[in-house]
């Protein structure tokens, strides 16, 4: 039986459907890469597993273990063993990062953690993705640079210790270290039985974390399987090759590139 | 550090360790004290008058209300040599508490609030700062529910160079209350070089739930550095989703947040049995 289950999904957001029958079967000690151009469904099949409210399932199925992971909720699925490194981490003021830490990490367990185990596990993770101890103490991801939240979202999944790895475009914002300790904390749940899907658009990322299964994402359909040798070849020719060659049309992302207008200047566009 | 305590019951003090009141003039005298810790206790008090001269002293102001509570106006005076930390409690009142208090302030006023109170509360502060280099810093931390009304006024008025003031609220708002927070900053002409910062947030958690602000700020001097932010609105649901992908059920995840504008009030506490009283006052109150 496959870890990860995923049948004819079709995923809806605010009535446009982004997944249009995703077929995906994860089993242990696999390492799964996403790849595609942006704005095709990498990052909506991640948060549609982990259930984001604000995606629609219309059709389809997700199974985890044999449970159907759709009639869970969202940390039902995270006690149950998946995590999902979010590509961008929310700051959260007033909720301190090791109290939040300690509190996740009683959620799995009838007995809340010890203090000393806690402590251990913590200074260890904060060493090995190379963040400073007092980073705990602050508020969750508030003020934290770029790579700082993505180095804290580690120090979550190691705490966490998932059997299923979600890391949704990690490695922006990280240096070659970060990086292989990213790598180093992926193999950790591959050792403890548990398998990882991976979206990056970083070639090096994947030199390192050599992915078991490639996957394409076009349009909201796996339209290609393969081995490294795929993330080899889109890293020197991209996505085009797919149209040459197999027929596939690519969808360009036409959502604008800018973090959004203010509001004065998009009344001024209006009346342009 | 050097504790004392006062106790002001009915129209009466009944307690003060350290004679520091003074009857006829109805007026806290500190003068030469150097890490003092002030305990005052307003149970069911009736004084409306009350006063309080700060001089050459390092204070540490401890004030809780219970009981019934008649409206109550307070000045305070701190010189400029002087520093006045106040720590206010609003917890266990029967009656809505009313309290205005003028702080004329040529020193360092900090003020540090904690209201968690079935009851209404009406708040009106009013500080002048007087003297170059005097700074006011506020934080307050509110909770209301049930139908209680909570009106908080704070106003700054900057009369001289290189003053400062920082003004941070926040306030949880449930059920059918109603929360209005004023913060007023005038600076006023010739107090060049001065800084006055304001942040006001509200989570109104139910839609029957009112919280609005009102942030101000009035400058009449060039020359000087002024923000406001303020934010209103419901439970940020990003917020929620992230912390229940770690495995907090909404609730948990709700409760996390709504517990998080009432966080920062640690930074500005240090004694063990006061950080003790003001966990349990949230926990009590929160969950």
């Amino acid at each position: 039986m496959s870890l990860l289950s995923i049948k004819n999904l079709h995923v809806e957001v605010e009535g446009k459907e982004i997944l249009k029958g995703i077929d995906l079967e994860i089993n242990a000690h696999e390492i799964h890469a996403l790849l595609g151009p942006n704005g095709n469904g990498k990052s909506t099949l991640l948060s549609a597993i982990m259930g984001q409210p604000k995606y629609k399932i219309s059709q389809g199925s997700i199974t985890y273990k044999g449970k159907d992971v759709l009639k869970m909720s969202v940390d039902e699925r995270a006690k149950a063993g998946l995590f999902l490194a979010l590509q961008y981490p929310p700051e959260i003021p007033g909720v301190i990062n090791s109290e939040f830490l300690k509190a996740a990490i009683n959620t799995r367990l009838e007995k809340p953690v010890s203090l000393y185990r806690f402590i251990k596990e913590l200074e260890d993770a904060t060493k090995e993705v190379d963040l400073p101890l007092d980073i705990v103490h602050r508020s969750l991801n508030d003020g934290f640079s770029g790579g700082e939240k993505k180095r804290n979202e580690i120090i979550q999944m190691k705490l966490l210790k998932p059997e299923l790895a979600m890391l949704d475009e990690i490695d922006s914002g990280l240096d070659v270290d970060a990086l292989k300790a990213v790598v180093s904390s992926i193999q950790d749940v591959i050792n403890r039985d548990g398998s990882a899907l991976v979206v990056s658009h970083y070639a090096r990322f994947y030199q390192l974390l050599e992915p078991s299964h490639v996957h394409i994402i076009i349009d909201g359909k796996i339209v290609m399987n393969g081995d490294a040798s795929l993330i080899q070849r889109i890293d020197k020719e991209g996505f085009d090759w797919l149209k040459v060659e197999n027929n596939i049309d690519i969808k360009k992302d036409n959502r604008p590139s800018s973090i959004g207008l203010c509001g004065i200047k998009e009344k001024v566009n209006e009346k342009r | 550090m050097k504790n004392a305590k006062i106790t002001f019951l009915n129209n009466a003090v009944t307690l003060d360790s350290n004679k520091l009141f003074n009857k006829i003039t109805n007026t806290i005298e500190i003068i030469d004290k150097q890490d003092l810790v002030i305990n005052v206790l307003y149970d069911n008090c009736s004084f409306s008058n009350l006063s309080m001269v700060i001089k050459n002293s390092k204070v540490t102001l401890i004030e809780e209300y219970q009981g019934n509570i008649k409206p109550l106006n307070m000045e305070i005076e701190i010189s400029n040599d002087s520093s006045l930390f106040r720590f206010g409690l609003y917890e266990n009142l029967e009656t809505e508490l009313k309290l205005v208090r003028i702080i004329k302030n040529y020193g360092y006023y900090q003020n540090v609030l904690l209201d968690v109170s079935k009851n209404s509360v009406s708040h009106e502060e009013e500080t002048s700062l007087l003297s170059p280099l005097s700074r006011c810093d506020i934080f307050s931390a509110i909770y209301a529910n049930n139908k209680a009304v909570k009106d908080y006024k704070t106003k700054f008025s900057h009369q001289v160079v290189h003053t400062s003031s920082d003004c941070k609220i926040f306030g949880i708002c449930n059920d059918f209350a109603k929360m209005t927070i004023t913060t007023d900053a005038y600076i006023k002409k010739g107090a060049s070089n001065t800084k006055a910062t304001q942040e006001g947030r509200i989570i109104n958690l139910v839609d029957t739930a009112s919280g609005i602000i009102f942030p101000d700020l009035h400058i009449d001097e060039n020359d000087v550095e002024a923000a406001h932010s303020c934010s209103v609105g419901s439970v940020n649901l990003d917020h929620l989703y992230y912390l229940q992908t770690r495995g907090f059920s909404y609730e948990q995840a709700k409760s996390l947040l709504i517990k998080s504008y009432f966080t920062p009030i640690y930074q500005y506490l240090n004694d063990k049995e006061l950080i003790d009283k003001v966990t349990k006052a949230i926990e009590k109150r929160i969950g």
